[in-house]
């Protein structure tokens, strides 16, 4: 998984209202903007469609497109996306703690992860 | 047990003691773990996040520390909104600088449950000859940090029975399922368990907001429902078991022995803004009233509130002495310690219906001399309270998640749940609640028959936990 997909997905899932979005997906086969929209009266029916805009771009939901209605459904490989959140919010620490003790402009932090499977 | 395993490192100029010297300072702009809060380095000791999950809510977690050697190594058990390992190792360059290696252990269960709540990952597997219990529990968001002795709490209790022989023969299933402290999200988790084929009942602890919407889904999807935090009766329905103490519970003996204690008789009410709160209040005034006191000023802050200081001033303002204190979670850690810091403990005492040896933790100094009544303090002195702690103990090792009373109310509902089985015959619904009329379990808490209580213990906060002052007879059996 490359850095720059990870840092999508963790923007993605960084706002508790698109993980409630991807959530209410998850629960379906297939959801309309307007049934997404319609379980999220406070949001606001554009602040969805950019919720959902945001999910599809960082990889996490599909789209498919049936005349004048747009069908969102989770994407296969949730694994690796759950991996990619958690492996980005822990590095999101390292990045800020590089930036802040060499200031923000300093190239002398590197950071870098890597993932493994194991059974202990 | 199979694990996911993640590595991070960083490359610094700062020597590693500069760096370790860093940990725990609390400043947000080193980043969520090395700006975290920790009052002390020590084995065991609290370690609070702030987690960049977005929304002022959803943000709050803890870790607690399992070891450290000064500028090499730092190893933290992180508790919520997950449970992992987090090893920090502080290697020197030659030349000068630090290698800083981040080593996360989660166990794939956590992972599996974190992809389950975000949408990504189905649901479990359950294997049929076992009974699937849910819990769905705070384990995010304002009340999640919190979480994790709830859910040790519960593990534990299922550990116990399932050594015992399990339900009916079966091997009982645990499964945990967060409501990020957020009504609409334990909407969705609370739907997606009720999915699980055979689920035998839901064991709930969290707010009441949640149990608004989540109680109709259980009575929809007939599966007994044991709610167990304190709260005000509200749903009323067979499935539906409370084990919690009530506000008249927590309120009518002990609001007027504060009163007797401090001379006083101007209250201040306080607390976040959705139903149980406003019970509080309720309760509060009508307990005050009755018993020849005044109600001085109330102040409701929505959950996740930003700014405490509109309630602080008018606490001053209205020249109490004393103050009912019901906010939540990550809420009341901030709004006591702001109350401290303002000075407002001197010449007044609070009452706060949540504070229990967890909150303590959370809140340090600012907590010393909060009263309150509940069903269990870890200070409880009975041979089956230490019996219990000491299992606890033994089972997540010296440095977990203390026992909280919430956390503890979650065992007790358990086993009595199993007793029901037992009694009533069977795990589906109507043995449950037949069993439940009957069963008892004879844990730490003073209960009866069907878990309801028949005493609580009127605490105050001390630098060594609660400190238990006396034992009060429930309202119902008040005269």
């Amino acid at each position: 998984m490359t850095t720059s997909n990870s840092d999508a997905i963790f923007s993605a899932l960084a706002d508790p209202t698109r993980r409630a979005i991807l959530s209410l997906i998850g629960e379906h086969e297939e959801l309309t903007a307007g049934e997404i929209a319609a379980r999220f009266d406070a949001v606001g029916r554009t602040a969805v469609s950019s919720h959902l805009r945001i999910l599809r771009l960082a990889g996490l939901i599909a789209e498919r497109r049936d005349g004048r209605f747009r069908h969102y459904s989770v994407t296969p490989s949730p694994a690796d996306a759950v991996v990619a959140f958690l492996t980005s919010v822990y590095q999101n620490s390292l990045d800020q703690l590089a930036s802040a003790v060499q200031g923000a402009s300093s190239a002398g932090g590197t950071v870098q992860g890597r993932v493994d499977e194991q059974s202990a | 047990m199979a694990e996911l395993v993640l590595h991070n490192e960083v490359r610094l100029e700062a020597c590693p003691s500069e760096l370790f010297e860093l940990f725990g300072s609390g400043d947000p702009a080193l980043g969520w773990l090395f700006g975290a809060e920790a009052a002390a380095l020590r084995p065991g000791s609290l370690v609070r996040l702030a987690l960049p999950l977005g929304g002022p809510t959803r943000s709050a977690g803890t870790a607690r520390v399992l070891s450290y050697r000064p500028n090499r190594r730092i190893d933290l058990a992180h508790e919520s909104p997950w449970a992992g390992r987090v090893v920090c190792r502080f290697d020197p360059i030659s030349g000068g600088g630090t290698l800083l290696r981040v080593r996360i252990t989660i166990a794939d269960h956590e992972v599996a449950r974190l992809g389950a709540e975000l949408g990504l990952l189905s649901g479990v597997d359950v294997n049929a000859r076992e009974v699937p219990l849910g819990l769905l529990a705070s384990l995010s968001g304002s009340a999640g940090i919190l979480g994790r002795s709830t859910v040790n709490c519960a593990q534990l209790a299922v550990e116990e029975i399932n050594a015992d022989g399990g339900v009916m023969g079966r091997q009982v299933r645990l499964i945990v399922t967060d409501d990020s402290t957020d009504p609409g999200v334990g909407a969705i988790a609370m739907r997606r368990l009720c999915r699980i084929p055979g689920l035998a009942a839901v064991v709930g602890m969290h707010s009441s907001a949640t149990y608004a919407v989540t109680g109709p889904i259980a009575i929809a999807n007939g599966i007994p429902y044991l709610y167990t935090p304190t709260s005000e009766p509200t749903l009323s329905h067979p499935l539906l078991v409370r084990f919690g103490e009530t506000p008249l519970d927590q309120l009518h003996r002990a609001l007027p022995r504060m009163a007797a204690q401090t001379g006083g008789s101007r209250w201040f009410l306080a607390g976040n803004d959705y139903s149980w709160p406003r019970a509080i209040g309720a309760t509060a005034r009508a307990v005050i009233e009755r018993t020849g006191g005044t109600v001085a000023g109330e102040g409701y802050l929505p959950l996740g509130a930003q700014e405490f200081e509109p309630v602080l001033s008018a606490i001053d303002r209205c020249q109490v002495d004393h103050v009912v204190s019901s906010f939540v979670g990550q809420d009341h850690v901030r709004f006591e310690r702001e109350f401290a810091e303002a000075g407002l403990r001197h010449g007044t005492r609070t009452f706060a219906p949540l504070m229990d040896d967890a909150v303590v933790e959370h809140l340090g100094e600012s907590a010393m001399g909060i009263w309150n009544a509940l069903g269990y303090f870890v200070g409880l002195d009975t041979g089956e309270n230490r019996e219990f702690l000491r299992r606890y103990s033994d089972r997540f090792g010296p440095c977990s998640a203390p026992v909280s009373a919430a956390a503890e109310g979650v065992y007790e509902a358990i086993h009595t749940w199993a007793r029901a089985c037992y009694v009533g015959g069977g795990v589906e619904p109507t043995a449950v609640l037949s069993g439940l009329r009957s069963a008892c379990f004879q844990g730490p808490r003073r209960c009866d028959r069907g878990g309801s209580l028949k005493s609580l213990l009127l605490g105050e906060a001390t630098r060594s936990g609660v400190r238990v002052l006396d034992e009060l007879p429930a309202a119902t059996r008040a005269s």
